[in-house]
């Protein structure tokens, strides 16, 4: 009897729990909800009907839409110079995120220490890039990089090499004048990111490597550089991310110019897009190009998923 | 849990009901617009600018940049004429009107008045249906007030329907300006003008070398690649390249030689001034406006550009002394004629206007009231269509002077729509290769292309290929037209091309 008063005890302490557990999921779902809707409306569906475009003959702008079934895909791959953006677009984010990020944690780390004076205001300064429009900071950037701009003037002035070099309009300058405003453009925020993730490193910790008479590279390597590996590897997905689909930059600097020495994906799919000469432009051939690239994208997610589990496991963080 | 499916359903709600209440009010104007339509009758009694109408927000769009200045005059008075009339004006280089105005388009929010971009044909806008008719707005009053032939059947209107109205007398923007004190300096005189590639090439070193890094050659807006096209097409033309701006192949034989002499022998020029180090050092970075200032400035000696600019910088630069001169021609000397295009379709209004009649009212100020036409003349920006605007109002000498080369090295060339009307469908299904004449140039400029000869031969072959498709793919989708619409035997290219040998293809 008392096992039986027991258990319809401890069955309605169950189903309570679950009915808990779901109104908690329910109120979950809600506040997800409007999120969710519009992500589907307005991510979702585009790159599901996106597929289907990059199997048309489409201008776009009219009516008339052949199926043409992989033929913009055949077309694609058969493009040297869709190669050509598809490699710029690794080349840019292989040589912008890597600074971005040790230059964006050096800053973070200094902008921590409790000694600094002043850590706010620069903070500040630090973050004006990040707020500034991104085409206004090209259309000045170009000025500055100009052959006769601020830039080359104090490097002449300064008898340093590179004041006659026209940075932007060098097939062999122009991704690295790009590369280095994009970084100064993004510091601030990957520095907020770091600091989001120093700052939550008990300083207790610190204090006691400092009563053991470690040094602050060996503060840094023990017990900063582990602590904050999880969220690195965050701020690596979105730096990459990030870097594989700069556009407003690009455009305004360069135009992907000069003779394409600058052109990524995005501004490839933008010319066919938008853009023609005598003819219509070719959406549904720049959709092929974005499901393509969006294709290898996904690719490295997963990669650089695998490599966070594994770096988590070395460094032996949070798996989560 | 009741609680949360209230909050659910009234989030459900707000969702799908704003956009049915969205799309309820879009069908609302459009249905106004077809009401528009309808009352064509009662149009021309209408005055859209009164003040018992409704405030309406006219929106334009253009890259008319050089008449900046007296277009916003016109606006102004415009205004204060029809207090009841907002212009909301957007302007844009010519690049970025192509782009823009497509993504406008396509998201529905085209303006009230755009002219059709130079990349597209009249005929494929209005089969898309971008333009609505002009006819019902604008009576034949006001359109025989503009010079003979300005409308033509298969360039400004299809099937009896006006689309769109020619913005100037239409004159090739390929010709040199060049500057007078610089050229004295180098030795030059208006008498004793570069003629050839050569002459050319060696008149803008000479300027380079006595500039000594303040003044250079020649400057370009070399981030507008249509510019560089521009320039191949028609200095390749004069050279007898045949190269025009109806169709990607050359009219005389069908054929696509972009590898041909005359087109290679501009891009020898170009990458010989490019290695003389003749180019301002900012052309790749600046766009056509930003190197007419250059220039105006005095930083150049030469500048490819359109009669345009005249007014710019008479008006921005009034102590420059400039002149114009026609582009040097081959050492071997000229084979050829520069395109001249006669009638080109300019201005239009949005099918999706809410407010034809206001367009068509600003239209007409625009064209025959007492303002802007005959301010753009005086100014020496250009050759008005309006009949009688030019003998009182062209008085300045750079303008006459352009006008007198233009006529001098230009010639009227045949034009496929005159003979066909059906045959700019095609365009429809033409494909652009990339990178295209305009952007190898450009290249080679920057120094990236340098085997251009092959890049031209690789081109040619992959235009052929497209003009093919496209003809198959739009014969296929019922256009009627032929290959042979757009091959014209008889066309002399140092002659003009007249009505005689439309009727003699017969």
């Amino acid at each position: 009897m008392e096992k039986a008063m027991v258990g319809t005890i401890n069955q309605r302490a169950v189903s309570g729990t679950k009915a808990k557990r779901n109104r908690k999921a329910l109120w979950c779902w809600l506040f997800v909800a409007p999120n969710l809707i519009f992500y589907l409306l307005f991510q979702g569906w585009p790159i599901v009907i996106n597929w289907y475009y990059s199997m048309l003959d489409w201008s776009g702008i009219s009516s008339n839409a052949t199926f043409v079934k992989l033929d913009n895909y055949t077309r694609l791959i058969a493009d040297p110079y869709f190669w050509k953006a598809y490699r710029n677009s690794f080349i840019f984010m292989l040589q912008a995120v890597p600074p971005l990020l040790v230059l964006s944690l050096v800053l973070a780390a200094t902008l921590n220490n409790p000694l600094l004076r002043f850590a706010k205001l620069y903070r500040t300064l630090f973050f004006i890039p990040v707020i500034a429009t991104t085409s206004i900071v090209g259309m000045i950037m170009i000025f500055i990089w100009g052959a006769d701009g601020p830039l080359n003037y104090a490097l002449s002035k300064l008898n340093l090499p590179g004041g006659g070099i026209n940075w932007l309009s060098d097939g062999r300058t122009a991704m690295y004048a790009v590369i280095v405003t994009y970084i100064w453009k993004n510091l601030g925020m990957n520095m907020i990111y770091w600091l989001a993730g120093l700052q939550s490193i008990p300083r207790e910790l610190y204090e006691a490597a400092r009563s053991d008479g470690a040094g602050h590279f060996r503060t840094f390597y023990h017990i900063t550089l582990p602590l904050i590996m999880p969220i690195a590897l965050v701020i690596l997905l979105l730096n990459t991310a990030g870097a594989l689909k700069v556009f407003d930059l690009i455009k305004t600097m360069t135009d992907g110019g000069p003779f394409f020495a600058t052109d990524v994906v995005s501004t490839y799919i933008y010319r066919y897009a938008f853009s023609s000469e005598m003819g219509v432009p070719s959406m549904g051939y720049a959709s092929a190009a974005g499901i393509f690239f969006a294709f290898t994208i996904v690719i490295l997610a997963v990669l650089q998923g695998l490599i966070r589990k594994a770096v988590l496991r070395t460094w032996g963080g949070d798996n989560s | 849990m009741k609680v949360f499916m209230r909050l659910l359903v009234l989030l459900l709600v707000v969702l799908f009901v704003l956009p049915l209440s969205a799309c309820t009010s879009t069908n609302g104007s459009s249905g106004a617009g077809d009401e528009a339509k309808a009352g064509e009758a009662n149009i021309a009694k209408k005055n859209p600018g009164s003040t018992a109408d409704s405030p309406i927000t006219l929106r334009v769009m253009d890259w008319s940049d050089s008449v900046k200045t007296i277009r916003e005059e016109f606006h102004k008075q415009f205004m204060a004429k029809y207090p009841n009339i907002k212009i909301e004006y957007t302007q844009l280089t010519v690049d970025q009107f192509k782009n823009t105005i497509l993504t406008a388009i396509q998201s529905g929010r085209a303006p009230d008045l755009f002219p059709i971009p130079s990349n597209v044909k009249l005929a494929t806008a209005v089969a898309e249906g971008w333009f609505q008719p002009l006819n019902p707005y604008l009576g034949e009053d006001f359109l025989n007030q503009f010079a003979d032939g300005t409308f033509q059947n298969g360039i400004t209107s299809f099937d009896g329907q006006l689309y769109a109205i020619p913005e100037t007398a239409s004159l090739p923007s390929s010709l040199v300006f060049y500057n007078k004190t610089l050229l004295k300096e180098a030795g030059y005189d208006d008498k004793n003008l570069p003629r050839t590639y050569t002459e050319f090439r060696a008149a803008a070193k000479k300027i380079t070398e006595n500039g000594k890094g303040k003044y250079y050659g020649i400057v370009e807006g070399g981030k507008q690649t249509g510019r560089w096209l521009m320039i191949v097409r028609d200095w390749s033309s004069l050279a007898g390249a045949g190269l025009n701006s109806t169709s990607p192949i050359n009219l005389a034989d069908g054929r696509t030689t972009y590898n041909s002499e005359p087109v290679t022998g501009v891009y020898s020029l170009f990458k010989g001034l490019a290695d003389d180090k003749s180019f301002h050092p900012q052309t790749m970075s600046i766009s056509a406006p930003e190197a007419r200032a250059l220039f105006g400035q005095g930083q150049a000696g030469f500048i490819v550009q359109g009669a345009w600019s005249i007014g710019v910088w008479n008006k921005d630069n009034p102590n420059l002394d400039y002149g114009v001169m026609a582009p040097p021609v081959p050492d071997t000397g000229r084979k050829g004629s520069i395109e001249l295009a006669g009638s080109l379709p300019w201005m239009g209004i949005s099918a999706d206007s809410k407010n034809p009649e206001a367009a068509a009212l600003y239209l007409k100020e625009l064209y025959t009231g007492d303002y802007f036409q005959k301010a753009r003349v005086s100014s020496g920006d250009a050759f008005s269509l309006i009949k009688g605007i030019n003998e009182q109002y062209a008085t300045v000498p750079q303008l006459k002077a352009y006008y007198e080369l233009a006529h001098e090295y230009g010639r009227t060339v045949p034009n496929p729509a005159i003979r066909n009307p059906k045959s700019p469908g095609v365009f429809e299904y033409y494909k652009d290769v990339h990178p295209d004449l305009g952007e190898l140039l450009a290249g080679t400029v920057a120094g990236a292309v340098t085997d251009y000869t092959g890049q031209l031969g690789n081109y040619s072959e992959q235009v052929g290929k497209a003009w093919t498709t496209a003809i198959d793919n739009a014969k296929k989708a019922g256009v009627q037209v032929d290959e042979d619409d757009f091959v014209f035997p008889n066309w002399k290219p140092m002659a003009d091309y007249t009505p005689e040998d439309y009727a003699a293809l017969k």
